[in-house]
């Protein structure tokens, strides 16, 4: 994914549980799929079809482009799905008051803004409701309410210059080749028990 | 000062950019066929290569069947051909592959260590959250998404900011008829699910010293159910002992240079740490879950937890709500909870030990009536060893079927399912909702536990069938 974010906006759905696991939002059922399109058919499967209310994600907004969660949403499982899932749902951004790291990680690759907030000013996010209409703005780190109120929030390091970056993450570390280079003859010359079997 | 992590960190520091994040050399990375197809294809897509193929490691384990005819009989059309597509891509990508039909095929966190693939001081990457279980060897190893996997493919690193460190000190001894998952269980419980995020966790103290390297493996395996993603225990003599005969190609060659130098990767003090957390290992108890996080367990003389005593309105519905899945009632006593699945098996918990422990209970008894229970053998190497035992013979007299091995029933892809409503005593690492199948209710525990429960068909201390 290459396109630059610099802007979320539209609106948003709470949900109200901690610890939303990645298993919750996309099922192992469907993780013998071999491409990363048409994933968000998925999200929340298992919920749906258990009557999960929270699962009806946007009967009060659509489309759904921001996420409001409490405690460690996206824990568990490493599957990048469940982000290509709510990526093609429509959501471009989570508020939670923390996150799974390797979730977390998972959005930042797909565009998907995983934003941290107080729990002051989640608690303010949650009293305006489902369907409130939020704008992130990735560069200055804050979230705008309908009633020109801003609340801060903390991206974790390096997300904001990668959302904002087009260019593609391989070819940007690719520029580095002569320090990988350099390490690769420092573990020869080091520690050659690390090469590889040749 | 600095610790283990931050040792093993250092040496692979290959560039630092504006962000503070490091450019983290990866020595190992590990590839099976549920994570890695889109991988692939986005290097295909870019025309990339892999920049060092040696590195990479393919193994199939997530969807494989466990069935004696799996290499005739796939469990689905679709998972079939993405082990035909993990097949297609080592060979076009030059990747080593463990194909289903070779010796050495398992769980890639079974199989890795056993094969000598993880030294320590090394940095090892998988797509897969369980890969913390390699970080008992000494290393810095960890889960990753598809998107880093092809990143990694392609550039043999990562991008990352260093985590800060926390160190799990268990001092004491663990008393006779407690494991490494009680523990694990006893850690998650104390420090919670999210206690982890963000840090590297390093266990260490009298208890950890103690364990052995499978008991390790246990250990952090279960380190990201706390929100870690990484879990480490320091090399000693054990892993030494451990990985000289498993050890392949230069590490062979160079192995006691390495053991020399792993000597001085120890951590200085345990002031290094950001944060220290205690455990007395003299107070763990043989645990179970009885909700749906890892964190929701109780000892087997213990109650299910009560919302209405819970303040924290988030979290009290969070508890009304397991409940409900799991078709329990407040407070209800663990032990009274009924056992429909038996399930021994997964990366944390399908190793020779493990397998030797669950015999133990069973030598000479019979699952309850009603009690459908499976041994899945973490690789086939371990179910060759548990043969060579004769413990398959205990476990099929016991009334368990005895199966090939792979992931199984721990992520429910390849058919190998708990029924809505039925309680499954499971040895793996997750009891969230639907995990091991629509509707289905995981406790989890360890393998004695799972045996000693299938026995009475009820949830049971594995101490009553001890000697």
């Amino acid at each position: 994914m290459t396109h630059a974010v610099t802007q979320v906006s539209g609106p948003a759905v709470l949900l109200q549980r901690d610890d939303i696991d990645t298993d919750a939002l996309f099922p192992a059922e469907f993780l013998t799929v071999t491409t990363r399109e048409g994933m968000g058919q998925y999200l929340f499967a298992d919920w749906l079809r258990n009557g999960n209310p929270e699962a009806a994600l946007g009967a009060a907004a659509r489309p759904v482009r921001v996420l409001v969660a409490p405690r460690n949403f996206g824990c568990g499982s490493s599957r990048e799905h469940a982000v290509w899932a709510l990526a093609d749902y429509g959501v471009q951004a989570v508020l939670a008051l923390s996150f799974g790291d390797i979730f977390r990680n998972n959005c930042v690759k797909n565009d998907v803004v995983a934003a941290q907030l107080t729990p002051d000013d989640h608690a303010l996010l949650a009293q305006a409701g489902d369907g409130v209409v939020l704008t992130l703005d990735v560069a200055r780190a804050s979230v705008q309410l309908p009633d020109g109120r801003s609340l801060p929030f903390t991206l974790a390091p390096g997300h904001a210059e990668q959302l904002m970056s087009d260019e593609d993450d391989i070819a940007r570390t690719l520029r580095f080749d002569d320090a990988l280079l350099a390490h690769e003859a420092r573990i020869a010359r080091t520690t050659p028990w690390l090469l590889p079997p040749v | 000062m600095s610790t283990l992590f931050d040792k093993i960190w250092a040496a692979h520091v290959v560039a630092r950019n504006e962000a503070g994040q490091d450019l983290v050399y990866i020595d190992r990375h590990l590839l099976h066929e549920v994570s890695s197809p889109q991988a692939f294809a986005g290097l295909a897509a870019a025309g990339r290569r892999v920049r060092q193929p040696g590195r990479h490691v393919a193994i199939q384990d997530h969807n494989v069947p466990t069935t004696a005819d799996r290499l005739t009989r796939g469990a689905s059309p679709q998972g079939q051909a993405q082990i035909a597509l993990l097949r297609r891509n080592a060979h076009d990508f030059q990747v080593p592959l463990i194909d289903l039909d070779d010796a050495r095929q398992g769980i890639v966190h079974v199989v890795a260590p056993e094969q000598g693939l993880v030294l320590p001081g090394s940095t090892v990457v998988c797509g897969d959250s369980h890969t913390a279980t390699l970080g008992a060897l000494g290393a810095i190893a960890w889960g990753i998404g598809t998107s880093e996997a092809e990143h990694v493919l392609s550039t043999q690193s990562l991008w990352l900011r260093k985590p800060a460190s926390m160190g799990v000190e268990v001092v004491g001894a663990l008393p006779a008829g407690v494991t490494a998952k009680d523990l694990a269980l006893a850690t998650i419980a104390q420090i919670g699910t999210g206690g982890g995020v963000g840090h590297a966790i390093e266990y260490f103290g009298a208890a950890v010293r103690a364990l052995s390297m499978e008991g390790r493996l246990t250990l952090c395996n279960m380190t990201i159910e706390a929100g870690s993603r990484f879990g480490l225990v320091a090399p000693d003599a054990t892993t030494a002992a451990y990985l000289r005969s498993r050890v392949q190609g230069p590490a062979r060659t160079h192995f006691e240079a390495a053991v020399a130098a792993w000597q001085a990767l120890a951590t200085g003090s345990p002031d290094d740490y950001a944060r220290h957390v205690r455990i007395d290992a003299s107070r763990v108890t043989p645990r179970l879950t009885w909700g749906t996080t890892p964190a929701d367990s109780a000892s087997f003389t213990g109650h299910v937890a009560d919302p209405a005593t819970v303040d924290d309105a988030v979290e009290r519905s969070r508890l009304q709500a397991a409940l409900r899945y799991m078709g329990l009632t407040p407070g209800q006593r663990v032990d009274s909870i009924p056992v429909d699945v038996a399930f021994i098996g997964s990366c944390t918990n399908s190793r020779i030990e493990d397998l030797r422990s669950a015999a133990d209970v069973l030598r000479g008894r019979r699952i309850a009536d009603g009690v459908r229970a499976l041994v899945v053998p973490g690789s086939t190497q371990v179910k060759r060893q548990a043969e060579a035992e004769g413990l398959d013979q205990v476990f099929r007299a016991a009334g368990f079927e005895w199966r090939e091995s792979g992931c199984s029933m721990c992520v429910g892809l390849n058919g190998d399912q708990v029924g809505a409503g039925q309680h499954c005593a499971s040895t793996s690492n997750r009891n969230f909702e639907n995990r091991q199948g629509q509707g289905g209710r995981t406790h989890l525990m360890s393998p004695a536990a799972v045996a000693a429960s299938a026995l009475r068909g009820r949830m049971t201390d594995p101490r009553e069938f001890l000697p």
